[in-house]
Parts: structure tokens; sequence; C-alpha cells
């Protein structure tokens, strides 16, 4: 699959290498980045340049921790449109949300997939699409890093996640990861990337929210070209959860909200906000739930 | 006028109109606009509406400087992306540069753009194709909502060097001095303009946001203003018919005053309302049409209504 990044994400380590010394013009020659793609602002780039960039600043300065020290730099807008659609979001779990359907608007190299929950944590699953090796493991420290800074600047609080494990081996010095993820435990050599998060973090709210501007940036990422904005009405998202929940055990409201990273009382007011209530979606969920699955449709030869 | 304008402007004046007890469904309504359309943060409604609600807004609190009241900051956004536009620019010149270059998004019949440049003032014209008393009051609202968000975003009480109005002048000037803090406020000039020191324009905006602006700034070049639903003609042809069995006196539009006496709800034809809609007689079927009714239909409609 072809995989493509924002003009921002090259344009990111160039930034830091140029902090750290390095001539970016030379940085981006060795990774084989033409100038001229560089400089148009809405340009999308093959996604191989990022990962590249990382390994050769590595090497340049030839010190490991270099990725993390440069992305510990980085400030809300760097990423452009999806920073302020997650950064306008009234709280943490609702800026997450927005991460799915659009972060194709900074790069369709990477997913981040909520992964499993307890009734305390939530976690997150990173993955890549097209990397291997040092720029894989680099540019997931990156996204991992940003990912983390990204909440605090918007929180004004200083969380940290409960744990992170990461797939590359564990470096000989753990300084550079301490120093980025504070108190997090953190994991090497593990089978996937994963960041952990209490669930009572969903529930912060964010000092950049705007409710404003978030309906004008959704409006705008909607007509974005890579992937297409899922369904985010509450309604429906509690419809999905109930669905799932309701196979096997009872439709918790505590439960459905947590997979929502949100709070029952949050999620209920979400549904009066969209004119309905808990009830009224437990009791549509149950009725599609004895019904089954909707029957497929026809194919079009019949219809014709 | 074949143009529209985007929702957000008419929510603009009624937000206003609330604020001070103007009821503001019966004043959308009078203009032409149905509630179906005011509920939406998104779509366009007709190029007559906007003016049309300014002039009607105008009549009802009788303040001819009722345009004034666009300065008033009611919320940051509710022009949409224009609004975080103007914000996010570097100085307030850049502001008004995004305005002009972006303008079309939110109207398709009113611009505001650059007609005169020194070194050391600039001079900003709110253009349109509408007459009326509407359009006049729209352009002072116009230049008292830049000043307004310029004011705001340099922290700085700024005073324009010289405000030109096409409307005639009101019995007291009093208003336009203290809102613009100057007294060279022309009346019954030949357009209405804006002329600022460029110091003033050069000055750093404190809502400035460069990455939000760029981000801004892309999704504006690809956004488009929609054209209004097929139904905001029948809205609009309505709110016409029914202002000719409306006992109350019509304000200070000449246009308006004339229409009222010209015709009744009994003589009124076809080509009298497309006139008034500054359009043409098979234009306006051709839009009712397509909204599934017809002038016939309507005029009957409006008659059933008056006798009620």
């Amino acid at each position: 699959m072809h995989t493509s990044d924002s003009v921002l994400l090259p344009r990111f380590v160039l930034s830091r290498a140029r902090a750290a010394g390095v001539d970016p013009a030379r940085l981006a020659r060795a990774a084989g980045i033409p100038g001229w793609l560089l400089a148009d602002d809405a340009a999308r780039v093959p996604s191989h340049y990022f990962p590249r960039l990382w390994e050769l600043l590595e090497r340049e300065l030839d010190n490991p921790d270099a990725t993390l020290r440069a992305t510990g730099s980085y400030r809300l807008g760097e990423f452009g449109l999806i920073d302020y659609l997650i950064s306008t979001a009234d709280t943490v779990g609702a800026g997450l949300t927005v991460l799915g359907p659009f972060i194709g608007s900074i790069s369709t190299n990477f997913r981040i997939d909520p992964g499993e929950q307890t009734e305390t944590e939530s976690t997150f699953d990173v993955y890549t699409v097209n990397a291997e090796g040092r720029g894989r493991e680099l540019s997931v420290q990156m996204a991992l890093s940003s990912l983390v800074s990204r909440m605090r600047q918007m929180t004004g609080q200083p969380m940290d996640p409960v744990s992170i494990e990461f797939r590359e081996r564990a470096p000989r010095d753990l300084g550079a990861f301490t120093e980025q993820f504070g108190t997090a435990r953190l994991e090497f050599g593990a089978p996937v990337d994963r960041i952990t998060y209490r669930n009572t973090d969903f529930e912060r709210p964010q000092i950049t929210a705007d409710p404003m501007l978030a309906a004008v940036l959704r409006r705008h990422a909607a007509t974005m070209p890579p992937p297409p904005p899922r369904a985010t009405e509450w309604p429906d998202r509690v419809a999905t959860v109930l669905a799932e929940v309701l196979d096997g055990t009872d439709a918790l409201l505590e439960h459905v909200a947590r997979r929502l990273y949100t709070s029952p009382r949050t999620l209920q007011r979400r549904l009066a906000e969209s004119g309905t209530t808990w009830r009224l979606e437990v009791d549509r969920a149950r009725k599609r739930h004895f019904e089954g699955p909707e029957p497929a449709t026809p194919p079009l030869d019949d219809v014709l | 006028m074949t143009g529209s304008d985007s929702v957000l402007l008419a929510r603009f004046v009624l937000t206003r109109a609330r604020a001070v007890g103007v009821d503001p469904v019966a004043l959308a309504r009078a203009a032409g606009i149905g509630p179906s359309a005011l509920d939406a943060s998104t779509g366009s409604v007709p190029g007559q509406c906007y003016p049309r609600l300014w002039e009607l807004f105008e009549h009802r609190v009788d303040v001819p400087h009722v345009g004034l009241r666009a300065a008033e900051r009611h919320g940051m956004g509710e022009l949409g992306m224009m609004d975080y536009l103007l914000a996010t620019a570097p100085t307030v010149g850049e502001g008004f540069r995004a305005v002009g270059e972006f303008g079309s998004r939110l109207s398709g019949n009113r611009r505001v753009s650059v007609v005169a440049e020194t070194d050391r003032q600039v001079t900003f014209a709110a253009e349109t194709a509408a007459r009326g008393r509407g359009a006049e009051v729209a352009a002072q609202a116009s230049f008292a909502f830049l000043t307004g968000r310029a004011r705001l975003a340099a922290r700085a009480r700024i005073t324009p060097v010289a405000v030109t109005l096409r409307a005639r002048a009101p019995r007291r000037h009093g208003p336009y001095r203290e809102f613009f803090g100057t007294a060279a406020v022309d009346f019954g000039a030949e357009v209405d303009s804006l002329t600022l020191r460029r110091a003033d324009l050069d000055r750093p905006q404190h809502s400035a946001d460069p990455g939000l602006a760029a981000v801004l700034r892309r999704g504006a070049a690809v956004a488009t203003l929609s054209t209004p639903p097929a139904r905001a003609w029948v809205d609009l042809l309505a709110a016409e018919l029914d202002s000719l069995s409306d006992p109350a006196p019509p304000g200070p539009d000449r246009d308006t005053a004339d229409f009222r006496t010209a015709v009744s709800l009994d003589t009124v034809s076809l080509s009298d309302i497309a006139r008034r809609l500054d359009t043409s007689p098979r234009t306006v079927q051709r839009r009712l049409a397509a909204a599934g009714t017809s002038w016939t239909r309507e005029l009957a409609n409006a008659r059933r209504r008056a006798t009620w």
C-alpha cells in the first residue's frame, strides 16, 4: 500500500537538524528529497523520507537519543491541521477520537489504534504501514513522544502515561526516555509499540478547547482527500460499542463510557445533546442485536 | 442580483437583533429566510436577505446607526472561518487582506478591497451591486466589524483617518463620530470606504497564530460558498408577498416604499415581484418550479395568509 506524509513531517526533522547544527539541505539530499518538494506548504510526500531522515540524523549526530531530544521541542501546531483538530476538542478523550478519522491529514503511514482496556486504563497501539528497521523505531519514538507532549501542552498539566512498550531493544542509557516520558513504566523488546493512559486522564479539559474553531476545522478536514471521516456522532459511536458489548456482557454505561474515553456523566450529556438517551440507545442496540445482522445488499443484477 | 450570502452573515444580524429585544425569528421571516436555513451553521441564503435584514432591523429599532452594532462582540467564530482568518493574521493589515482575499466564501455579493494606497495610509472600499438602504447599513456594519476586530486584536483604539458612506446624513452624527473616533465621517459619498493609517495596519495582533493561519488559508483556498436551496426562493417570495399586507408603514428604503405603494396583494404580478427581487420573471418561475411550486400557487397561499 502506498502511503504519504504531509511535507510538515520531513520539515520537522530538518528544522531539528538545523537546530542541532546539521545542514538541513545536505540531510534532505542524502535522504533523496528534491528541494522543490519541501517548498510547497500543502505538498504530500512519500512516507519513506521521514524514517530515513531520522535515521540519517541519528547517524550524523552519532547519538541514539537524537530523535527523542529533537521531538522534545515539538510545539502544538507544527503538524498543521491534525494538531488543531485535536487541540480544539473539549477534553483529552474527545481529542483522541479525532486521531482515527483525521490522522491521514499528517500521514497515512501511521495508525494509532485503541487496544485493550481495563476499568482504570486504556492502551493504544502504534503501527506503521511502511517502515522497517531503525527508521521505524525512531518514527515510533517520535509519534509517542509528540503524543505525550501534545497532551501536556493541551491540558497545561504534567500528564505522564502509565506505561510505554517499545518493540526496539533496550537502549544502554534510559536518560532521554525518562526525560521525555516522566514516570511512565518503560518496557523494551515488546511485541507491539503501545502506550497506556489512565482513563481518568481522558476527562481532563483542554485549555485549547474552541468548539467554533473545531467546527470550522472539521468541515475543512472533511474535504481532505485521504481517509473519509468515520461516523463520529455520539449516538452512532454508542451504538457501535453497545453492539459489541451486548455480544458478551451486560450493557454497562460505565463500560461503554470508558470505551469512548469519557465519563458516564459526560456521555449522557452528549447523548442528550444529540436528542437521545442512554436507555433508548440500549433498547435500540438490543433490538438490532436480536434481529441479527442486516441482510446483505442483493447483487446489482437482482435489483435491475 | 444573483449572488448569495453565507447563513452565518444572516445569523450575525439576528444575534444582534436578539440582543436588543427584537424577535429574531420574525425578523428572519420578514427578510425571507425560512426557519430551516437558520438552524444550519453552513449553507447560504439568497443575496437579497442579508441587506433586507439590516433594513428591517433598522426599521424595528428606529436607530439609523444600527450597523455600528456589528462591532459588538458576541462570540469569536460567529463568522466561521473568516473570523479565525482575520484573528490569526500577523498584523491588522494582513487580517484585512485575508478578508479581501477570502471574503467570497462568506458573501457572493459584497467584498472589501483595497482601492487606494500611499506610504501613509490605505483605503478599503466595501463594494456591492446591491442598492438601497439595507446595502448602505450593511457597508457600515462591515466597517464597524473590521474596526472593532482590529481594536480588539491590536489592543489599541485604532481610529480611521476617514470614513465615507453612501448613506444620506442622519440627523445625529454623534454615534458615528463616537464609534470611529473621528469627525471625518462623510455621508452621501460615492462609495463606502474606510481609510486607515499604515502604522495602525502594521500593528501586530495578539491573536496572531502563524501555524493556525496557514492551516486556515489552505482550508479557505478550497472552500466555496454553496448556492441556496430551491426552497430559499419560496421563502423569499413569501416574505415579499406578505409585506404587501403589512399594515405598518415601510421604513426608510425607497425601493421598499415604492414597491408597497405601487402594488397590492390583489394586483401584484409576476413581473412586479421579479423586479422587486432584481431578477427576471422566468428566473422566478424556474426557481419556484425547482422547489416544486409555482407563482399561482404561492400567490394564492399568500392571499390566504392575508385573510386570516
